[in-house]
């Protein structure tokens, strides 16, 4: 080079300084200022503008004082590479874009690994922020204010927030946020054709977000939104299986003439949170579940279920309803199926209107066959607390799926402890374990209904303190091997206990016991053992125990005071205890009914004379080997009286052969 | 003029012994070497075609329009006065050391001239020596300025070669006791030899001055090193201009101007920051990958018990330090603390 060529050419442009040109001028975005590391520099004005070069900070050296505008030139740090066109505020190591007083927007174009711990900040006009930046700071993007926008086409995650401070950020390029990367606050969002992925954090979504065409919304974890997301055009939120939290007063919206699709996504939360739709609007919903925590009506816009959805109702209600005038909601569902689970309480119909209320399809539409319906489900511990649970469907109780009662929760969050399980028909099959598997949790006074308890033992079931557990009405037990029963069994209402032959024997603390009124216990196919005092009784003499191919075996004299019993099939009372029956109610042999009372059996008759009583010909009395006493006297009539081998009465006992079919081969001893 | 007439009239006039040529009236001719006398004048048309002398304490007025040829022989305490710029024929040379009485005359060459090694040439008033384009070898020996008050000597046009210390007290160029010495480096492109500390004198910058050479240029005098309107001084690759002043003043680089350039090229700007420096009211050029250096370390809190490398005073435009920086050079700030204070001008 002619340097004095040179020397003519600067110096005579440096003799024009004060006219034309910056105080420092780059001959090329290649030329540099270096501020190596262990190097300062300070920028005594407020303000410098470094033209068309770069200013590379190699990262550990001190850059400060006034800000420094680069003018389409680079910016370096940490050896990395921007193209930029802005302000570098060095006090804080932000970099602002939007200073440009002519076009009033600044652009950065990082290079991969650019921007290192360095912020954007947006300042008012349409900045650019293109290439592949990383941020290292949790809060390295932010627009300045409701005046700004900040194009962005960032190719690599962006692991900042972003803080739109009413701002808009409009995207030139697909942009994904790091895992625990948000935008933290409100403004507006611009896709432009373009996807967003949100990280793989979950995370709370505070601010009002404007989503302006946002077809492409990607969710890659849970996210909690209690502010605002509205969509305007048409807007998809993709949701990945990924949960929508709007329990805590979010808002999902869509503007007029706009809509939303809502993809694979579960949104929780509705009541408290809202779907709200303009006039026009419609939500799409594909493969969506819907959680409600609070009845909730739309009235405005429709619903379109395109995908099949579903809706956790539980014991809430979806109602489509008219609106303020000139508004109403709708449902459409379009060849799927639309369901609702009520989870462990009752149907109640729970999306609205049902399509015989709504002959004229105003608020529910079904095309192509498609279907609203409920789901039947196999719930695990059924009980949740509500008034108005009950058994949707048979459980299966087990050490691996236990079943607990609790106190139930009432609406003003006070406790009942009368808890009532209703089967509602349906039975609870208990495996055969050893374990306890039915609890009854401490103070709960709990009482089952409508429910086949099948292949109980006593050993399943665990009262907690100050706590009972009644068979109730419409409650039938069935014994799958034989057992041993060391605690009271409570009975009230019609109950059965089923043996199909097993045994059931009492321990000194077993006890069976018929309480309530009017109550009915069926004995049906038992060998009951350990039978003595009155482990066997009612509590009231409107209650009869039923026995059927029961076989009554006593280790002890037994005395039954209270109640009656009736024989509805054939029994057979085994000595050589005695069985006292001081009843006033009535022993009562129904058709076709046996009671045999054999080897040693002694049975004393202290209720009415005319107490043991014969429905007709064929209720029958057999004894063999046994004793038949009557302190207070007994008339036997209708029936059959057989006695086999020796035998013996005791007191006045009188057989009424005009109705009364004696059967006798063996010999009958007074004594 | 006919040379070959006035080769004619010279050996017609041709004195016997040392005297005073006058070639004011004639052409006088001398074709061996010539011993003049102390206190001897040669003036006019006077041909040393073999050379001359000086004796010892001698001093000798040449007051010549011709080129002198030949070996110039001082015994090194002989004065050569100049009563008019002196012309050194291609074939000139110094035999020994000089003393130079220049009287705001020059030296001109007509082609490179070689220096006696290891002599010396005391520059006693303003004197210019003109290289025409031509090299300057210094070959070891030094100039030393040491006239009255304000003496200069001026270096013009020319490569000067070999500048260097030439012990640790005696540099290749340097200056007598008396204040006010300087230097004036005109159009001068100074190959360094070896580390050089320019001391006691102060400097200017004219036209365009280079330093070449993989060395140290220690400018350590606490007078100004002032570059003029429309200079430029240039540091090559790998040269240092080491601004390290005495009196550890950050004023002494002055630039006259926006249209005087340091222009680092390739070179580096070293300043301890015992003193710092400010650069005001010029222009820095910078090509290559060039330095401002300092000496801070990474314990340091730059700016405090030291000096800053200042541009501009960061209040006035008329003090900005213009920068330029050519096409994909570098300015590396290495170790040291730049307070740019240049204000933006209109754009």
């Amino acid at each position: 080079m002619n340097y004095k060529m040179l020397l003519i050419v600067l110096l005579a442009s440096a003799q024009a300084y004060s006219e034309l040109y910056a105080a420092t001028v780059f001959g090329s975005r290649q030329s540099s200022i270096v501020v190596d590391d262990n190097s300062a520099f300070f920028i005594t004005p407020s303000k410098i503008t470094l033209d068309g070069g770069n200013f590379n900070n190699t990262g550990f050296g001190k850059v400060s004082g006034g800000d420094m505008y680069i003018k389409a030139g680079t910016y370096t740090f940490f050896n990395s590479v921007s193209d930029f066109t802005g302000l570098v505020k060095t006090d804080t190591s932000t970099i602002q874009l939007g200073n440009n007083p002519v076009t009033g927007g600044d652009t950065m174009i990082a290079n991969p690994g650019g921007l290192a711990g360095v912020h954007v900040t947006a300042v008012p006009g349409e900045n650019i922020l293109r290439g592949q930046p990383l941020f290292f700071g949790d809060n390295d993007l932010n627009v300045a204010d409701e005046t700004s926008l900040l194009n962005i086409a960032v190719q690599n995650t962006v692991n900042t927030n972003v803080n739109l401070n009413g701002g808009a950020l409009q995207l030139q390029d697909d942009l994904r946020f790091g895992d625990n990367a948000i935008i933290q606050d409100s403004g507006w969002v611009f896709l432009n054709n373009r996807r967003i992925s949100l990280g793989g954090q979950s995370a709370q979504w505070p601010g009002d977000i404007f989503w302006i065409a946002a077809q492409d919304i990607q969710l890659n974890s849970a996210v909690n939104l209690t502010g605002n997301w509205l969509f305007v055009g048409e807007g998809q939120i993709n949701g990945n299986g990924n949960v929508i939290d709007i329990s805590q007063g979010g808002q999902i919206l869509v503007a007029e003439d706009s809509s939303l699709r809502l993809s694979s996504v579960q949104i929780k939360g509705l009541g408290p949170g809202k779907i709200r739709l303009s006039r026009t609007a419609t939500l799409i919903l594909t493969d969506v579940v819907l959680e409600m925590e609070d009845d909730y009506n739309v009235a405005s816009g429709t619903w379109r279920v395109e995908g099949s959805s579903k809706v956790i109702t539980k014991d809430k209600i979806l109602s489509f309803i008219d609106g303020p005038p000139g508004f109403k909601g709708k449902l459409v569902v379009d060849r799927v199926d639309f369901t609702y689970d009520t989870l462990a309480t009752l149907d109640r119909l729970n999306i609205r209107p049902a399509l015989i209320n709504d002959p004229l399809r105003e608020h529910v539409e079904i095309l192509g066959n498609g279907e609203i319906g409920t789901i039947k489900r196999d719930t695990i511990t059924f009980h949740n607390y509500r008034a108005e649970s009950l058994l949707q469907k048979y459980a299966i109780v087990a050490p691996y799926r236990k079943f607990q009662v609790y106190p139930e929760l009432q609406d003003d969050e006070s406790l009942n402890y009368n808890v009532l399980i209703d089967g509602n028909t349906n039975f609870l099959g208990f495996t055969r374990s050893d374990e306890q598997v039915f609890f009854v949790t401490d103070g709960v006074q709990a009482r089952t209904e409508n429910v086949i308890m099948r292949d109980l033992s006593p050993k399943h079931i665990s009262i907690g303190a100050g706590s009972s557990l009644t068979f109730g009405n419409k409650t039938i037990i069935s014994l799958a091997r034989n057992e041993y029963l060391n605690y009271p069994w409570v009975f009230q209402g019609d109950t059965m206990l089923k043996g199909s032959g097993v045994i059931l024997e009492l321990g000194p603390q077993g006890a069976i016991i018929l309480q309530g009124t009017d109550s009915k216990l069926l004995l049906d196919g038992i060998i009951l053992k350990g039978v003595n005092g009155n482990n066997v009784r009612c509590t009231d003499d409107s209650n009869v125990i039923q026995l059927r191919a029961v076989k009554w075996i006593q280790n002890g004299d037994f005395t039954y005071n209270t109640g009656g019993i009736q024989l509805v099939d054939d029994a057979t009372m085994v000595g050589p205890h005695n069985f006292t029956y001081g009843s006033s109610q009535p022993f009562a042999i129904l058709n076709n009914a046996t009671l045999y009372l054999v080897r040693d059996a002694v049975f004393t008759f202290a209720g009415q004379p005319n107490g043991l009583t014969f429905e007709d010909a064929s209720a029958a009395l057999q004894m063999d080997q046994a004793t038949l006493a009557a302190p207070n006297g007994l008339t036997l009539s209708t029936g059959r009286f057989v006695v086999r081998n020796q035998n013996y009465l005791s007191g006045s006992v009188t057989l009424d052969r005009s109705t009364l079919t004696v059967d006798q081969t063996g010999s009958l001893l007074k004594l | 003029m006919n040379y070959k007439i006035l080769l004619l009239l010279g050996l017609m006039g041709a004195p016997l012994r040392a005297v005073s040529l006058d070639g004011t009236s004639a052409v006088v001719y001398q074709s061996g070497p010539y011993a003049f006398s102390d206190g001897n004048v040669a003036r006019g048309f006077v041909w040393l075609a073999g050379g001359l002398s000086v004796p010892a304490d001698g001093t000798v007025t040449l007051d010549l329009p011709i080129p002198v040829s030949g070996p110039i022989t001082c015994n090194e305490t002989g004065k050569l006065s100049l009563g008019s710029d002196l012309y050194l024929a291609s074939d000139a040379s110094f035999a020994d050391g000089c003393k130079v009485d220049g009287a705001d005359k020059s030296i001109h060459l007509r082609s490179s001239l070689k220096l006696p090694a290891g002599k010396t040439f005391e520059i006693t008033s303003n004197t210019t020596i003109n290289g025409n384009g031509n090299r300057l070898d210094l070959n070891g020996s030094n100039f030393y300025v040491n006239g009255a008050s304000a003496t200069t000597l001026r270096l013009k046009n020319m490569v000067l070669y070999g500048l260097r210390d030439l012990s640790d007290t005696i540099a290749a160029i340097r200056f007598g006791e008396t204040e006010g010495h300087r230097l004036v480096l005109d159009n001068v492109t100074i190959y360094l030899t070896g580390d050089y500390t320019f001391a006691g004198g102060a400097l200017s910058i004219v036209e365009t001055v280079k330093l070449i050479g993989d060395h140290t240029f220690n400018y350590t005098s606490s007078k100004h090193c002032i570059i003029n309107h429309g200079s430029m001084l240039m540091l090559d690759m790998h040269v240092t201009f080491n601004y390290q002043p005495e009196d550890r003043l950050a004023k002494h680089l002055v630039f006259k101007g926006r249209d005087a350039a340091l222009f680092l090229h390739g070179g580096t700007l070293f300043v301890p920051k015992a003193n710092g420096i400010n650069l005001v009211k010029g222009h820095l050029i910078v090509d290559h990958k060039s330095y401002i250096q300092q000496d801070w370390v990474p314990d340091d809190d730059f700016g405090v018990g030291g000096g800053r490398v200042v541009f501009g005073d960061g209040k006035h435009k008329g003090a900005n330090m213009a920068v330029d920086i050519m096409p994909s050079a570098q300015l590396v700030n290495m170790s040291a603390a730049i307070s740019f204070g240049n204000i933006d001008l209109p754009v």
